[in-house]
């Protein structure tokens, strides 16, 4: 069905460029060359590319086009056929063999499999590093280098036992403590050593599919409780004007964590509160949870998941306002995975962090947004140049079609066609006095301007 | 899906259209159409290899060939009313001469 669409629509755009190609009309053939544009972009669209295809459709179908059109109808070029005039009669038969053979040897080295026909290759994976794990208040004195760097948090990640990421640290400052890794789909031996020293610490094994999205954990207090665990970051796609959340208990050692819904954000009575999700263990995540992002502090994370807990108000609650989080605001359609971790506080409980991060395996191949974040983000200069060049071409453009206005040949033209006649009148009207004194200021000018146009003609 | 074979083959007839236009053709405005066929089936080989490799650099690549054409056909068409305004002819056989 779709290859029957793609053969309709791509034999629609030979036939209009060879009507593009055969017409006599100049105007005929700009509009056939539309539907070729058209066709086009409609198989844009079947390779994914809605944003090229809009473009096509507005530059090329829209700006170029018409721009064609009205230089056609200005020059009133229409009719373009001329036969008998041609200097290379020889020419279109030659540029038709060649043409064709063209053609034939490519489909020639396509059927002889020059050009694979093979699944497209496997997107790679996305690895996210999170460490969750706070740093020990107590830092032993004498220890080895690796004994330091396991108290102080400080680890190496080996992947097949390749050093990928170096210096996974501890650091309340959002975002610092996670690394991204973008791997080839297969089955890895993730291995945690303690920074600087190639000595496996914790290992795990991960098996990573065609554009998986999968957060590694470092989290747990102890030294011995350091744990290691992968999540899956799929959290499912929102409804239109939902975004999804889910968290992560990275809190060893503490109650269970409830995401909890709050009516309004400066309630004081915590029965007004509504569970939303069910209680998550440590170590564990909650399900996706669909929330409206319109909602400032829609949500509350609360330790000690009992119900009674929260009806008594014997619980610490940690308001997570999502639009109030510095350098993040919940999106709609977006999903956010947020690891409650905790940081070892003076009086030794557990200061509950927030690690954030969006979904990087929203935007899909193809996606306009996915294209317009790389022409400004890796392809900011080549847009600048590009920029540059219109520009360059639009001042060409003035200046080529001004500067025959400023010569003065054409009204030269008209001024000897028009005083002439006028000088004459003037003469017999007013006597002879004007009539010897006309060629004196005439002939020169004639003469200076009068010989080359032969040569030019 | 449409194997990505069969874009390139439309390609590559789409150029060939194209570059029988520019030899055939006598009138510039035409060449300059067929030139913009050619161009177009550029493109289109390009967004099929982008697709057949799951990279989006050559729809990206597209962009720049869409911008720089529109540019070209602004000055080629001011370039022909340019000509078109000395000459009083637009036929590329009677352009031979190198004089200004």
């Amino acid at each position: 069905m779709e290859f029957l669409l793609f053969a309709g629509i791509g034999s629609l755009a030979i036939i209009a460029a060879v009507a593009m190609l055969i017409s006599d009309n100049a105007v005929y053939s700009a509009l056939f060359l539309i539907v070729n544009f058209l066709c086009v972009a409609f198989l844009y669209l079947m390779l994914e590319a809605p944003f090229l295809a809009m473009v096509q459709i507005a530059v090329y179908a829209g700006a170029i086009m018409v721009l064609f059109l009205f230089v056609i109808m200005l020059l009133g070029a229409e009719k373009t056929a001329s036969k008998g005039n041609r200097s290379f009669r020889w020419l279109p038969g030659i540029a038709m063999g060649l043409a064709l053979a063209f053609v034939f040897s490519v489909g020639a080295a396509i059927s002889s499999g020059n050009v694979d026909g093979q699944e497209p290759p496997p997107q790679d994976a996305f690895v996210r590093f999170v460490h969750a794990a706070p740093v020990r208040a107590d830092i032993p004195e004498g220890a080895s280098e690796a004994q330091l760097a396991i108290a102080e948090r400080r680890f190496d990640v080996l992947v097949n036992g390749t050093l990928a990421v170096s210096g996974l640290e501890f650091n309340d400052q959002r975002g610092v403590n996670e690394r991204y890794l973008r791997l080839s789909p297969g089955e890895y031996t993730l291995t945690f050593s303690p920074a600087g020293t190639e000595v496996p610490f914790k290992t795990l094994a991960l098996t990573l599919d065609s554009r998986d999205s999968t957060t590694v954990i470092l989290h747990g207090e102890s030294d011995a409780g350091l744990t290691v665990t992968a999540l899956d970051d799929d959290l499912g796609i929102p409804q239109s004007d939902r975004a999804h959340v889910a968290v992560f208990n990275a809190l060893d050692g503490q109650d269970e964590v409830r995401l909890i819904n709050l009516v309004s954000p400066l309630v004081d009575d915590w029965r007004q509160v509504i569970p939303v999700s069910e209680p998550v263990a440590y170590g564990t995540r909650s399900a996706a949870i669909p929330v409206d992002p319109s909602i400032a502090g829609s949500l509350v994370v609360i330790e000690g998941g009992s119900e009674t807990a929260v009806l008594e108000g014997n619980f610490r609650p940690v308001l997570v306002r999502f639009n109030n989080i510095p350098g993040l605001s919940l999106d709609r359609q977006q999903s956010f995975l947020y690891i409650l971790t905790g940081q070892r506080a003076l009086n030794g409980g557990l200061e509950p962090l927030l690690i954030t991060r969006e979904d990087p395996g929203a935007l899909a191949y193809g996606d306009p947004a996915a294209v317009g974040i790389r022409l400004f983000t890796e392809y900011v200069l080549p847009v600048q140049l590009v920029a540059l060049l219109l520009l360059a071409a639009m001042i060409g453009v003035i200046v080529l079609t001004l500067r025959k206005d400023i010569e003065p040949k054409p009204s030269r033209l008209m001024r000897r066609k028009v005083s002439r006649p006028l000088t004459a009148v003037i003469s017999t009207q007013t006597g002879s006095d004007l009539g010897p004194s006309v060629p004196q200021i005439e002939a020169p000018k004639s003469a200076s301007g009068g010989q080359p146009e032969p040569a030019g003609d | 899906m449409v194997q990505t074979e069969a874009f390139i083959i439309l390609s590559m007839i789409l150029f060939a259209l194209g570059a029988m236009g520019v030899l055939i053709r006598r009138n510039p405005i035409l060449v300059f159409m067929a030139v913009e066929l050619m161009l177009n089936s550029a493109n289109l080989a390009l967004v099929a290899f982008a697709r057949q490799w799951g990279h989006s650099d050559g729809q990206i690549f597209v962009f720049f060939v869409i911008t720089v054409a529109a540019a070209e056909v602004a000055v080629g068409l001011a370039l022909i009313v340019a000509i078109f305004r000395t000459k009083q002819s637009i036929n590329i056989d009677d352009l031979h001469l190198m004089e200004g």
